[in-house]
């Protein structure tokens, strides 16, 4: 039980990891941010702030 | 209160929707009330909507609803989980902001200063944002005055002379023509009960318990029919057996009474006019400010009394003289001198006093308590001046400080140049060492009147290089290199004199959100930035003549006033 709370812990952070670095990417060549990336910062600096 | 009635339904007098975004703690949850109960006041026309995180807004919402039209209440920890995963969170989430959508607003208000309310700001649909949001290319901006100053100086610095109440009126642009104020006092004359809260949010700010244990056993020695009721939360339990099961006061423990674990409804019901509330800086204190309960507050460790000061009048505030108070969370500290620094003989006072007679006298205080005991602690009470700010008074009358006398500086300064509001303070009252000390600054305060001058300057070169049939590049550069050696210099006049921390701290946010999309427009809003510093030390400096406080040939410095 544990054990898959932690796989799906992992897959949580790995999904957001990526979604991030491809906003990220977008910022880099002055793209605008979608409503769906504004979403996903705003719930990762959401996890950031509960630490 | 006499509100504007509006009897009409033109398009400029149609409810004008307002969404106010707080999502921070209980207590700035309890002073963004106070703020827009004001602004009812003032503005009834507005439909105001609070949007607040669950954990922060339940355990008020029985005030929240006397005050909002609405309330978006939002559940961050149930929106994203592990059990929805990310699509699932990512959904939830898109349902908050479709939900917080469906009213259109003119205006949209982040009081809450964090990273997260800035991106939750920048998708709520509203025709102004004001306080802070990101933009399109994920920059966090601050457009409007008050926020920048908020985010400067409220951050860094106690040398801001607002209350928070007060700051988040002035970001939301209340004229206070009208206010909750009051004079009138709910506590009875002569009280039956206490209501004490022991407890804070960090160690800093609470004392040990052996000192709570002195001063209820000194009150209830004092006082034959008072009650006190410790209030706190469950996990207090431990902080309260620690206070109350100790051999002192044995036979005072039917006269102790926990209210651990109620819910703030049920105590804000229970507290009624028999009751004096002592406490550290709590929201207890702020949500009690409400029903105008008379209240003690003792501040320590990271507190700033006048920003976070219940907001109602003739409550009093216990304060350290320490040197390094009021310190941040993260400064180490391993003796806490602020806390030995407010003897409990002079709190027993202040609680005898405010027990029968609802004030403190100064000519009792002196005659009943020792010069010994009162050297080191600030005893303040809060009062309102002309333009509808909190303030706090001295209830000694002693001398103020250096800070205090800037504070008093700032709060004229900072009210004109945002709100074109004209606040006067009296003249200091200044002892000789702190008039000397004063008349110091008369010089860092020309050396930033001139680097301001300096930044204008250079700025100004740029419009004008601009202007021209072929501007030359190489010119603009070096103008700009000018502009950051000036704003280098500033940083290095601050860290010699922290007085001016304001304006110096003021014109970084501002620089940082200068309004404009061309070298023009940014030049033109950078020049403007020094301007606004350069009339701040300006105004400093001409107070300080007027307080004669500028003749650097002066041997003696003046007399206090």
């Amino acid at each position: 039980m544990a054990q898959s709370q932690e796989a799906y812990k992992e897959e949580f952070k790995k999904e957001l990891f990526d979604k991030l670095t491809a906003i990220n990417n977008k910022l880099n060549r002055n793209e605008t941010l979608t409503e769906e990336d504004n979403a996903i910062l705003l719930m990762s600096s959401v996890l950031e702030e509960q630490g | 209160m006499n509100a504007k009635v509006i009897d009409d339904h033109s398009p400029e007098t149609a409810n004008k929707e307002i969404a106010i975004l707080q999502i921070t703690r209980i207590g700035d949850i309890l002073q963004t009330c106070h703020a827009v109960r004001l602004l009812k006041i003032n503005h009834p026309e507005y439909n105001v909507t609070l949007i607040a995180r669950k954990q922060f807004a339940e355990p008020v919402k029985f005030l929240i609803d006397q005050i909002f039209d609405d309330v978006k209440i939002i559940d961050f920890k149930r929106s994203i989980n592990l059990a929805d995963g990310f699509s699932g969170s990512l959904k939830n989430i898109k349902n908050i902001l479709k939900d917080i959508n469906t009213k259109k607003f003119s205006a949209s208000i982040n009081l809450s200063f964090s990273k997260s309310s800035s991106y939750l700001h920048s998708m709520i649909n509203s025709d102004h944002k004001i306080g802070p949001y990101y933009n399109e290319a994920n920059h966090k901006v601050i457009h409007d005055k008050w926020s920048q100053y908020l985010f400067s100086s409220v951050m860094r610095g106690d040398l801001n002379p607002f209350n928070l109440v007060d700051l988040f009126s002035n970001i939301i642009g209340v004229k206070k023509d009208n206010t909750h104020l009051t004079n009138s006092n709910f506590s009875k004359e002569k009280k039956e009960n206490i209501l004490l809260h022991p407890f804070a949010s960090l160690e800093k700010k609470y004392w040990k318990s052996n000192k709570w244990s002195e001063v209820i056993l000194r009150v209830l020695e004092a006082n034959k029919d008072i009650t006190i009721h410790i209030a706190g939360s469950s996990s207090d339990k431990d902080g309260y057996e620690q206070i109350v099961n100790v051999p002192i006061l044995e036979k005072y423990r039917s006269r102790i009474k926990p209210l651990l674990g109620k819910s703030l409804s049920e105590l804000y019901a229970q507290v009624d006019n028999t009751y004096l509330f002592v406490g550290h800086d709590s929201m207890i204190g702020n949500l009690l400010s409400f029903k105008n309960i008379k209240t003690i507050t003792i501040s320590l460790g990271t507190v700033r009394p006048m920003e976070t000061a219940p907001y109602s009048i003739n409550n009093y505030i216990l304060s350290p003289k320490t040197k390094c108070y009021p310190c941040f969370p993260d400064t180490p500290c391993e003796f806490y001198k602020c806390h030995g620094d407010i003897p409990y003989q002079v709190l027993q006072e202040v609680i005898s006093q405010l027990l029968i007679s609802n004030k403190v006298e100064k000519e009792q205080f002196l005659k009943r308590v020792s010069p010994f005991h009162m050297n080191s602690v600030n005893i303040s009470k809060t009062t309102v001046n002309k333009v509808g700010h909190l303030t706090l008074s001295n209830v000694l009358d002693e001398y103020q400080t250096e800070r205090d006398v800037f504070r008093d500086f700032y709060r004229t300064i900072w009210s004109y140049a945002f709100s074109e509001v004209d606040v006067t303070s009296p003249l200091p009252n200044i002892s000789e060492a702190t008039a000397s000390s004063l008349s110091k600054q008369a010089q860092t305060v020309v050396h930033l009147f001139e680097l301001a001058e300096f930044g204008k300057k250079y700025s100004r070169y740029i419009l004008e290089e601009i202007s021209k049939k072929a501007p030359e590049i190489n010119k603009i550069k070096d103008y700009s290199k000018k502009i950051d050696e000036v704003d280098r210099l500033l940083d290095v006049l601050v860290e010699a004199n922290e007085l001016i921390a304001p304006i110096v701290d003021y014109g970084v946010v501002a620089k940082s959100n200068l309004s404009g999309n061309n070298l023009v427009s940014l030049t033109e809003s950078s020049f403007y930035v020094y301007q606004e510093m350069s009339n701040a030390a300006s105004i400093i400096h001409e107070f300080l003549t007027k307080l004669n406080l500028t003749n650097t040939n002066q041997q003696t410095p003046r007399k206090s006033l």
